[in-house]
């Protein structure tokens, strides 16, 4: 026990009464706080990325499908703006390691994910590099995203989307008075990647030609060609409207021709052409989105047809954060049956905004589903912690009809820098 | 008798200079916050019990005749760096207002409608509504009384959205105290439909930029949450002469 003196007590409650005060007078203004303290300067360079954990675990074989470990960095520059031009870079690296993909792919791997030189001028922008560029207003199935390829090694971006590759390409915007004039080329095509063979997302027609090829029963020539693709659209942003008009010439991406070349099997892309209008309306509380387009040469099942597109979207946010995305499509096909279905999301915000779960994913005819219910936590402003459970389904002969073994439970951590 | 007729016709005639309705003080405050064009860093800080987030961004913003425009690109958290929010807000309180996101991991500008302005802003105890250009006719403004607010000569305007506003909108009517000599709010309290405080704002900091008052300390309190958000503005900047294109879908870039 300790004894203060009165002396010492007075001196204690003076003090106590001088904090007391400073604690009251800093109570008293509120708005003696700097939060420019810690900003840092104004810098060209900009470097961020991720760590991230990635677990998959497939119900069906009651295995881990992946136990992926990746470190993803990127690095911007933005250089200083004379006369209306600037000139920016950006590059982006992604290092993986999964010892489950041992079997069928390098377990560690690196690779660049985009890298690009920006010219941003007053009238005109040129984009030369590796980059991602979505077209279309629709969501979850669109009709002319057609710039980037499928990643066949890993497709599933989500339950309604596929995951796509950067392609290297030259990009020019031309900036008019009524809209953006877009031209894109890409020298080497899009950057296809096939599963490999026995991975889990390989088709199985795809898996039963090489294990014919592994017992000499055929030779497969599996390469791209790499034949350069272009496209080119128009885009006007306005009051209450946005459309554009896109054309592309290319080849096929999930879809590729068997052609028989002397003794060997070649699976070629098949060369295909596609005119898209595109449009977005904003009403009050919620947003119309439509494309129509006309594609040549399109390989179904192995069949060329030319097909009509039509997808046909509505989203809308109610109350306060629940959001509901519904999009419907139709394929009209000239040699093969036509396709139809819808795309959706369902999802709501919960603890302050910390956490968004919900439900999203495709339905389509034959059976054919992928539906995903996830969760997503904000742990910590740069942790993140998200869980998903994801089904697919679908009668033989349909494109998710090889997923239907693959439902899978995914955890994810990652940490933003 | 007729003196105390023409005292009480005088009278009338004087009246209305000096006794303010709620509209034409809200005007006033329009008015002399009218800029042609400004930007602005912002920085907040979300505290939520133990948690405390930062959100970081550069704010533009540009008249078009008596419509606004305005840009805000996300700097911090690292995962939503880049990814920018372009909104056309028009005067006409019967149009709706155009907004545009970008995504800088697909390089897609895409359409979003107006239905999101009651959630919140990047998790803070703003909502999208409370960021966005609030034009004078989107309420009904009354004058409540004249006082003062921490020794602060003030007018108490209580603003009520007009029907169309009102469905988009968290609030059912804002109170708001208007610093008399500065014409700026330094203190606004949000009410729900049922007539209770959902939220407190406090402005503070207050420096004259380029002629204009400026609050460069912003507090947004929710006490049924026991959250705050502080929000800091610097590098503040009216009338630099920002070119039309800013503010178009073209500039929206990484």
């Amino acid at each position: 026990m300790v004894y203060l003196s009165k002396a010492r007590l007075s001196v204690s409650f003076l003090t106590c009464l001088l904090i007391g005060a400073g604690e009251l007078a800093a109570a008293q203004d509120p708005f003696d706080f700097d939060l420019t303290a810690s900003e840092s300067s104004n810098l060209a360079w900009h470097v961020s990325g991720y760590v991230e954990s990635r677990n998959q675990y497939f119900e069906d074989s009651n295995n881990w499908n992946s136990n992926r470990v990746a470190g993803y960095v990127e690095v911007k520059w933005e250089g200083e703006e004379k006369a209306g031009l600037q000139w920016r870079a950006y590059g982006s690296v992604i290092s993986e390691y999964d010892e489950e993909t041992r079997d069928y792919r390098d377990p560690a791997r690196t690779e660049v994910k985009e890298v690009y030189l920006l010219r941003d001028g007053d009238q005109v922008d040129v984009t030369i590099g590796k980059q991602r560029v979505a077209w279309g207003t629709a969501d979850g199935v669109s009709t002319i995203d057609r710039l980037n390829a499928v990643d066949f090694r890993d497709p599933i971006g989500n339950a309604r989307t596929a995951s796509r590759r950067p392609s290297w390409l030259v990009r020019t915007e031309a900036k008019l008075s009524s809209g953006i004039l877009e031209m894109v080329w890409l020298p080497r095509g899009r950057d296809r990647k096939l599963p490999e063979y026995g991975s889990p997302w390989e088709p199985a027609d795809l898996r039963a030609l090489r294990n014919q090829e592994r017992l000499g029963l055929i030779s497969l020539d599996l390469e791209d060609p790499h034949k350069d693709e272009w496209g080119v659209r128009y885009s006007s942003y306005g009051e209450g409207i946005d459309w554009s008009v896109a054309y592309f010439n290319g080849y096929t991406d999930g879809g590729v021709d068997l052609k028989q070349v002397g003794n060997r099997l070649r699976f070629t892309p098949e060369h295909v052409e596609t005119i898209n209008v595109s449009g977005a309306l904003g009403l009050t509380s919620s947003t119309l989105r439509a494309e129509v387009a006309y594609t040549t040469g399109l390989v179904v099942d192995g069949v060329t047809n030319d097909i009509w597109q039509v997808v046909l979207g509505w989203d809308r946010t109610f109350l306060a954060n629940l959001y509901v995305n519904l999009q419907l499509f139709y394929d009209e096909r000239t040699a093969t049956p036509d396709d139809y279905g819808a795309t959706f999301v369902v999802s709501n915000n919960a603890f302050d905004d910390a956490a968004t779960y919900g439900l999203r994913g495709q339905v389509g005819k034959d059976g054919q589903l992928a539906i995903e219910g996830y969760f997503e936590f904000d742990v910590r402003d740069n942790l993140t912690l998200s869980t998903k459970y994801l089904v697919f389904d679908g009668e033989a002969g349909t494109a998710l009809y090889d997923y239907r073994d693959n439902d899978f439970l995914e955890l994810t951590l990652r940490w933003d820098f | 008798m007729s003196k105390y007729l023409v005292g009480i016709f005088c009278v009338c005639l004087v009246l209305p200079a000096y006794g303010l309705t709620g509209r034409e003080i809200v005007q006033r405050m329009d008015e002399v916050a009218d800029v042609q064009d400004g930007s602005r860093e912002a920085t907040m800080l979300i505290e939520r019990g133990n948690q405390k987030l930062v959100r970081k961004m550069r704010m533009q913003n540009k008249k078009f005749g008596e419509d606004d425009r305005s840009l805000i690109r996300f700097v911090e958290p690292a995962d939503v760096r880049d990814t920018q929010y372009l909104s056309w807000t028009y005067d006409d309180a019967q149009r709706d207002d155009d907004m545009w996101v970008f995504f800088p991991s697909e390089n897609l500008i895409r359409r979003i409608s107006g239905g999101g302005k009651k959630g919140s802003f990047m998790r803070s105890d703003f909502a999208n509504e409370d960021i966005e250009e609030r034009a004078v006719d989107d309420d009904v403004h009354k004058l409540v009384e004249e006082g003062e607010l921490e020794g602060i000569p003030v007018y108490l305007v209580e603003s009520t959205p007009i029907p169309i506003k009102a469905k988009d909108s968290n609030y059912a009517k804002r109170r708001v105290w208007v610093d008399k000599a500065r014409w700026i709010a330094i203190k606004v309290e949000y009410y729900d439909k049922r007539d209770r405080l959902v939220k407190r704002l406090t402005q503070g900091g207050f420096e004259q930029i380029d002629g204009i008052w400026t609050a460069t300390k912003l507090i947004m309190e929710t006490p049924r949450k026991k959250s705050r958000t502080l929000m800091q503005y610097s590098d503040v900047r009216y009338n630099v002469g920002l070119e039309d294109g800013v503010f178009e879908q073209s500039t929206l870039k990484r």
